[in-house]
């Protein structure tokens, strides 16, 4: 399971040990894989992903009040997560307009069929499972899909998820069962 | 298995559950094969899932590098900078419409008065590879987090866009300019109908008002948001140009849509929970309901006798209604006649004489048999005033478990609750128990000279974690227990959505629980609330073996119905354990009918055991049974049955008829009922004699519930529904409304209309 918590490319001996900056680049250890995997799943481009979370962090580098500003301890870490995807979520939104205008064929390319033929490679069946899970999920309800966005393609935890949400664990529990067993029946049935 | 134990083993499957309800799920596992399976049949495709969608995703190294040399160089933002002052204490408001109208100004300010400000952090911003849209990096998207109050945000946006207005004269050269505005207008366009969407009152020009979906709206909208500002005539061209162009954004975010979701779950319930709340659809796939055959004619020479407990419920009127008001028809299981009839009060005399209540019986012509006679019997509870009653010890038992986390639930169960507060007189005590993934006591026994105090416990009442039904029972009752007050109101208020009894506890170990709790004198009331995983029979279930009534709150009125107009019947039991019995005249009756009742059958010698549960009736209650009777001589709806093959027709019949038989009595009405804390039964008997009433000249009150009866008869696409038709109905109940000062007959009306149309489709 993809569970490490920080990014392996970032050498802990280039972070500067001073407080003002080792939270920001505590924060972008901790917050840079679970940020670019959010946004993917919201606008679905990763370069443009990946410009949302930078852009994120930029920000966060000039919040003058910040949530759990100057500690590097992992309370005042997760404190930032409401912070970081609401950030990062309304860049993506505001990158996305911006984009659609810009470049109005691009969404609809996207958004073609691709081709159903059968493939008797490995490869291609992984990705034609992947396939049929993703129009699953995009069947469910729309609170659902975005737990389950945020779950699984996010990799979150239920506390980092309402931190993010501002639902309560308890609520998003129940939401991600209820989508998860909806997701196994109609899984089951298809492949049965 | 239910839904919440099976919720566990999903978090469990995820590995979500804290270290302690770990272990325990553990345990259970051990011993449940098919919990086992469950749990690993989830957890494998949990992985699938994770595996097949999860991504891998980051930074390009590129990017992170240029971002590790700039947030190593950030330098702490001073509040000296002239705008960023007026940023301190804003907050992020988390999703949410709001936002992203707050963006669509903000967008617009911001972009003006940082071109003036960029030179500070221009360098460092160079050093890493550009963002394509730069610009835009600066935005602040600014809302009060929490109050759910997007127009405050847009207020201050434009303090802040007028502010920067002056900047416009300085602004950069034109063609820049000319875009910049373009986009302003869009974003104000698309911010308006955001904007109108909200609930607060928008304070300015009356936007909110004219602002609708169409484009022109949204246009003329962000010219008025412009007026404001200050600089409509640059921007009115642009605006106009924008008419032609498509709309702003192709294809919607899912995290666009999602905030509006997000805003309406947390900003509109929290603040008022509407009349007859609005509902979504929601699939009744998980909803449960216990089909039970109907009564069918019984013969009355081999089955003279009739015996039922009495049943005050209401519930199912209130579940058919809100189907109905969904458009669907509801399901048959749900249509409990006697819950239909009973959902009216009827104006029964009241009691005089040594009985706590009345009994009255009328007869008339069957409006759906015209051979057939409708007999109705009707129990009057006496009224008690509210200096009267009893001092009560009531405890709450709340279910606040994820899934009461709606709209029509949770926010709609806590103002019920403060509804019924205010009927609470000062000798009253109140507890609050919740029961959740752990059951608590929110709130000890409280007096209600503490209103504050109750009503505080109540609005801070949250939804989260799964539920254990039976562990927040047993505190409930031995909560309730510890302020017993001796001769006083002793009862447990259980508010939930049903979906619980889980964990390990199976609905005989439930049921076996209330029976035993409900002999400590504590009674019990079922208020069911909300939709979609509705488990109806478990909650009538409860009710009935725990000495209490069950009733589904749809709505606020529904609540005022129950726990304000009702409180007194809901709360005080004047008499327990009340069974009906009907002896027919075999001389006048051929074949008889009980309507609705199916699930309150008793033996005929129940009737006389008082060790036989019943059901209980309260302070003012009124209890309407129909009987649909065959007058010897009709034609029988159901043929008779064939000769005995084995012995002579005539050992079927009664030997000799006793000379009572020729007194032309149609039936005796008998009832056994006990005094709330008697043990022993006292027996009432009405003799009735049929007097060939029309049924134009019976009394409103029957005509009405005997319209009620058919809507049920016809939603239930009964067996027996004869000549039924929705016109009757709708001829019967328009006769039978009177006075209708709570307007309840006037809606049944309506809901008659709204069930022809969803039965024609």
């Amino acid at each position: 399971m993809r569970g490490e918590r920080t990014t392996p490319h970032i050498l802990m001996s280039q972070l500067p040990q001073d407080p003002p900056q080792a939270w920001l680049l505590a924060a972008l250890a901790r917050y840079e894989r679970p940020l670019v995997r959010y946004a993917l799943s919201l606008c679905g481009d990763l370069e443009q992903a990946r410009d949302a979370v930078q852009d994120t962090f930029i920000k966060l580098s000039r919040e003058p009040q910040p949530p759990g500003r100057g500690a590097v301890s992992p309370e005042a870490l997760e404190a930032l997560a409401p912070w970081l995807f609401t950030v990062c979520k309304n860049r993506v939104i505001d990158l996305h307009r911006k984009h659609s205008r810009l470049v109005p064929m691009d969404t609809t390319t996207l958004e073609q069929p691709t081709a159903d033929a059968e493939a008797p490679d490995a490869v291609l069946r992984e990705k034609e499972t992947a396939q049929q899970l993703r129009a699953l999920i995009r069947a469910l309800p729309e609170k659902q899909q975005q737990l389950i966005q945020l779950k699984f393609q996010a990799g979150l935890s239920y506390r980092e998820i309402a931190a993010t949400t501002g639902l309560n664990p308890g609520t998003i529990g129940w939401l991600i069962h209820q989508a998860v067993q909806t997701l196994r029946e109609q899984w089951a049935r298809l492949n049965a | 298995m239910n839904q919440d134990f099976q919720s566990k083993l999903t978090a469990w499957a995820l590995k979500e559950l804290p270290p302690e309800e770990q272990t325990a799920v553990e345990a259970a596992l051990a011993e449940q094969p098919e919990a086992r399976a469950y749990a690993e049949d989830t957890r494998a495709f949990c992985a699938l899932l994770q595996e097949a969608v999860g991504v891998e995703a980051e930074l390009t190294a590129e990017q992170r590098e240029a971002l590790i040399r700039q947030l190593s160089a950030a330098e702490v933002p001073t509040p000296v900078v002239p705008f960023a002052a007026k940023r301190q204490g804003y907050w992020w408001l988390v999703g949410g419409l709001g936002a992203a109208a707050a963006a669509g100004l903000a967008l617009w300010a911001g972009g003006w008065w940082k071109g003036g400000e960029v030179g500070a952090g221009a360098d460092v911003a160079q050093r890493m590879p550009a963002p394509r849209e730069r610009g835009a990096v600066e935005v602040e998207t600014q809302a009060r987090q929490g109050q759910g109050m997007p127009s405050l945000a847009v207020v201050e946006d434009r303090q802040q866009a007028a502010s920067a207005a002056p900047l416009v004269a300085a602004a950069p050269p034109a063609a820049e300019s000319v875009a910049q505005k373009e986009e302003a207008v869009s974003r104000l366009a698309a911010a308006a109908p955001a904007a109108a969407n909200t609930p607060n009152n928008w304070s300015y020009d009356g936007v909110a008002a004219e602002a609708s979906e169409t484009l022109a709206a949204r246009n003329r909208a962000g010219a008025a948001l412009a007026d404001a500002s200050g600089v409509v005539e640059e921007l009115r061209a642009p605006a106009a140009e924008r008419r032609a162009e498509p709309a702003d954004a192709g294809r919607p975010l899912p995290g666009l849509a999602w905030g509006r979701e997000r805003f309406e779950a947390t900003a509109a319930p929290e603040s008022v929970v509407p009349e007859r709340a609005a509902v979504r659809f929601v699939p009744p796939a998980q909803e449960s309901y216990e089909d039970v055959p109907e009564n069918p004619f019984t013969a009355v020479p081999s089955a003279p006798l009739s015996t039922f407990s009495i049943d005050v419920d209401t519930a199912a009127y209130a579940n058919v209604r809100r189907f109905l008001n969904q458009g669907q028809r509801p399901p048959r299981a749900a249509v409990r006649l006697e819950e239909l009839v009973n959902y009216f009060r009827y104006d029964y005399p009241p009691p005089a004489g040594e009985h706590p209540f009345s009994v009255t019986v009328d007869i008339a012509d069957c409006p759906w048999q015209p051979h057939h006679r409708l007999a109705r019997i009707g129990l009057k509870g006496k009224e008690i005033v509210q200096e009267e009653r009893p001092a009560a010890n009531l405890v709450f038992l709340i279910d606040v478990s994820g899934s009461m986390d709606e709209p029509h639930k949770l926010p709609l169960l806590k103002q019920s609750l403060l509804m019924l507060l205010d009927q609470l007189k000062a000798s009253d005590t109140v507890a609050l128990v919740t029961y959740a993934g752990q059951s608590g006591v929110a709130l000890p026994a409280t007096s209600c000279e503490q209103k504050d105090v109750i009503r505080a416990a109540i609005e801070a009442l949250t939804a989260g974690g799964s539920t254990n039904g039976a562990s927040g029972i047993g505190l409930a009752y031995q909560t309730a227990r510890q302020q017993f007050k001796p001769g006083g109101v002793n009862r447990v208020l259980l508010a939930t959505d049903g979906d619980f009894n889980v964990g390990l506890t199976d609905r005989q170990g439930l049921q076996e629980l209330i029976t035993r709790e409900a002999k400590s004198g504590v009674f019990l009331t079922v208020l069911g609330f909300g939709m979609g995983n509705l488990k109806d029979s478990t909650m009538e279930m409860l009710a009935d073996k725990g000495n209490g009534h069950y009733a589904y709150i749809d709505s606020l009125s529904e609540a005022r119905k129950v726990l304000h107009e009702q409180l007194h019947g809901s709360l005080v039991t004047i008499a327990k354990d009340v069974k009906i019995q009907v002896e027919f005249n075999p001389a006048v009756v051929s074949s008889y009918r009980l309507l609705g009742y199916e699930n309150r059958l008793l033996a005929k010698q129940d009737f006389n055991d008082d060790r036989k549960d019943a059901g209980e009736i309260g302070a003012g209650h009124t209890v309407t049974a129909f009987y649909e009777l065959v007058p010897v001589g009709a034609p029988t709806v159901p043929p008779p049955v064939d000769p005995l093959k084995y012995q002579p027709a005539a050992a079927q019949e009664a030997p000799a008829p006793k000379p009572e038989a020729a007194s032309g009595e149609t039936m005796t009405v008998k009832l056994r009922y006990k005094a709330p804390d008697g043990e022993k039964s006292q027996l009432l008997e009405v003799p009735v004699t049929d007097t060939g009433a029309q049924l134009a000249a019976s009394s409103p009150d029957f005509q009405f519930a005997a319209s009620v009866a058919m809507f049920g008869l016809l939603l239930k696409d009964s067996a027996y529904k004869g000549e039924a038709d929705w016109e009757k109905a709708r001829q019967l109940a328009l006769a039978g409304k009177g006075p209708d000062p709570e307007g309840w007959r006037g809606e049944f009306i309506q809901l008659l209309e709204k069930a022809r149309g969803v039965t024609a489709r």
